[in-house]
């Protein structure tokens, strides 16, 4: 894709299913709309020249050099894990069922 | 300048403390502040009045018996709508969320209890911390204090409302691309972000977790100072957490002047896109550093002008992948219950559950990790990132702190740029940079603009010298009173 090239309405659709989102017909054009301008937009990244950054450069996150004990610890209560599940039935998620066919 | 309902962190806790004052009675107080101006101001989602004032009478009773309160003693503190405290609805400003009690307590909100805090109630947010204005909101409208039509900015915009309207001395808020820092400068009130990882997340509702920092907004420099002091340090729950740092308060007490303080000005983030009265305030804000004793010189940030794409790719990549947990199974709000696979369902869930910007974030986020793309979006972010970073490690070679605006626009009216969100991103223009780089940044008033609403400085300081920002904007607010101004309510 180069900058120029709109969004595909199928790539939409397909990034739409990866997220687990349907967009309605009435908002859906609006939507691809908004998302073609940033993705043109922001496209422009790739243009961009990163050279000369050296090894190093300080990083924005600082990672442990060495992770915390793996202590056990009491783990929470069947009750305290379903307690803001939107439905459940003897102590278990209920969800509708997951495979189709 | 009009009535001073509000008093500092620091005098409610002494008084306190003291017995001058009970902690109910400062209470009482700030809940009928609260009752008579948020109506109007839409800053609170909702009041803990129960809670609150189990922990105010409870601050009294340890009084009377003699014992150590802390350092936030009686305090009402108001904490953003996505930091969880047990037992109350936090939704993160979404439906999705909308019934959601939290189990546990957020680490930083603990904090604050343990040395003496009331929580007063959650302030109102953009959804997920994904917008500039509070607009995105599945709650009520904020308004700017400042003017009805005014949005307070964005995500933070119930804190810096409440602040600014005196409801609290102090609110919590988090910051992933501004968010403490443009609603702070919006409002007229002082916000830091602290560097990322000094403040455990550990119970903030994740949006970009690479970015995310819990901060606070107050009046003034000295306030956030307390408020630092008590919430830094390692977290078990937060393995980005660091360790613990020198306390910042002791730093700002006997300082009068900025003699020996060297301040950069970084020409891309003073220029270009910024409104001239801002521009103008800010050369102003700056001439003042220079007349109380700072060094000023020019710096350049080259990169910067990458931080905007770089900052919504990463954001939203790592959004699409926090957010996916809403899938109406284990918790949160579940859509049509006539759904015949959970696929189904999880996808009416979130389709209606989610607001629209929302939507737009994860499918950006989605686009720029997937298969084709994610070279030259998400992989050329990131290199855009560190050679941001780079550039700050540069300028700090030569300067203490960078100053620059907070936001490049004072307060936009209510539904500007709704359609547009590519000049909505652009208003974080300036706020973006230090979050890519895990900087420590504050925002402090500077003034106003002609029709009076407010302008914020931003100060930004190397990884773990947060000392520094509180440190230039307290001595800045020592010299100055644009911190002591109070909108007409």
């Amino acid at each position: 894709m180069t900058s120029q090239d709109p969004l595909e309405g199928c790539l939409v659709a397909h990034l739409s299913q990866l997220a687990h989102l349907t967009l309605p017909a009435k908002r859906k054009a609006a939507l691809e709309r908004k998302l073609q301008a940033l993705v043109e937009a922001f496209a422009s990244l790739d243009a961009a020249e990163f050279d000369g950054i050296p090894d190093d450069a300080s990083d924005p996150i600082c990672a442990p050099d060495e992770l915390r004990s793996d202590v056990a610890e009491p783990p929470p209560t069947a009750a305290e894990v379903l307690k803001n599940a939107p439905q459940l039935a003897a102590d278990s998620f209920v969800v509708p069922r997951v495979v189709e066919h | 300048m009009t009535r001073d309902h509000g008093t500092s962190v620091r005098s409610i806790a002494t008084s306190i403390q003291n017995g001058d004052r009970r902690a109910v009675d400062v209470l009482d107080e700030q809940l009928d502040r609260i009752a008579t101006v948020d109506p109007r101001l839409g800053a609170f989602c909702e009041t803990f009045t129960e809670r609150a004032r189990d922990q105010a009478a409870k601050i009294d009773r340890r009084r009377e018996a003699g014992e150590d309160l802390g350092a936030l003693a009686g305090v009402p503190i108001a904490t953003k709508d996505n930091l969880l405290v047990q037992g109350e609805i936090i939704t993160a400003g979404s439906r999705i969320l909308s019934s959601f009690e939290a189990p546990f307590t957020a680490a930083s909100v603990a904090r604050i209890e343990q040395r003496g805090a009331v929580l007063l109630g959650r302030t109102n947010m953009d959804e997920f911390g994904m917008g500039s204005t509070t607009e995105t909101s599945s709650h009520q409208q904020t308004r700017n204090p400042y003017g009805d039509d005014l949005v307070p900015g964005g995500s933070s915009g119930g804190s810096a409302a409440a602040v600014a309207a005196d409801l609290c001395p102090l609110a919590i808020g988090s910051d992933t691309g501004g968010s403490i820092r443009q609603p702070a400068a919006l409002c007229g009130v002082t916000g830091l972000k602290p560097t990322y990882g000094r403040v455990p997340r550990y119970g903030l509702i994740a949006y970009a977790s690479s970015l995310d920092c819990v901060g606070a907004i107050a009046r003034t420099a000295d306030d956030l100072a307390v408020w630092l002091d008590c919430v830094s340090g390692p977290h078990k729950g937060d393995a980005t957490s660091i360790a613990a740092l020198p306390p910042t308060r002791s730093t700002l007490a006997d300082r009068a002047d900025l003699r020996g303080v060297r301040i950069g000005v970084p020409r891309e983030l003073n220029g270009p896109g910024i409104d001239e009265q801002i521009l103008a305030r800010t050369e102003e804000a700056i001439a003042q550093l220079r007349e109380i004793g700072a060094e000023v010189h020019e710096a350049t940030l080259p990169s910067v002008t990458h931080a905007v794409p770089a900052y919504y790719l990463i954001a939203t990549s790592e959004a699409a992948s926090n957010l996916a947990r809403y899938d109406g199974v284990h918790y949160g709000w579940r859509g049509d219950p006539a759904s015949k696979t959970q696929a189904a369902m999880t996808t009416q869930t979130r389709s209606s559950g989610f607001g629209e910007e929302v939507q737009l974030r994860i499918l950006l986020g989605t686009f720029a990790t997937s298969i084709g793309f994610n070279a030259k979006f998400y992989e050329k972010a990131q290199l855009a990132r560190r050679a941001v970073q780079h550039d700050f490690d540069r300028a700090f070679a030569d300067c203490d702190v960078l100053v620059c605006p907070t936001s490049p626009t004072a307060a936009p009216r209510f539904g500007e740029s709704a359609d547009d969100p590519l000049e909505r991103y652009l208003w974080d223009a300036l706020t973006v940079p230090a979050s890519l780089a895990g900087l420590p940044a504050l925002s402090t008033p500077c003034g106003q603009t002609d029709d009076g609403r407010p302008v914020g400085l931003q100060v930004i300081a190397p990884r773990g010298h947060d000392d520094r920002t509180l440190m230039v904007a307290h001595v800045l607010q020592r010299h100055t009173d644009h911190h002591l101004r109070r909108p007409q309510l």
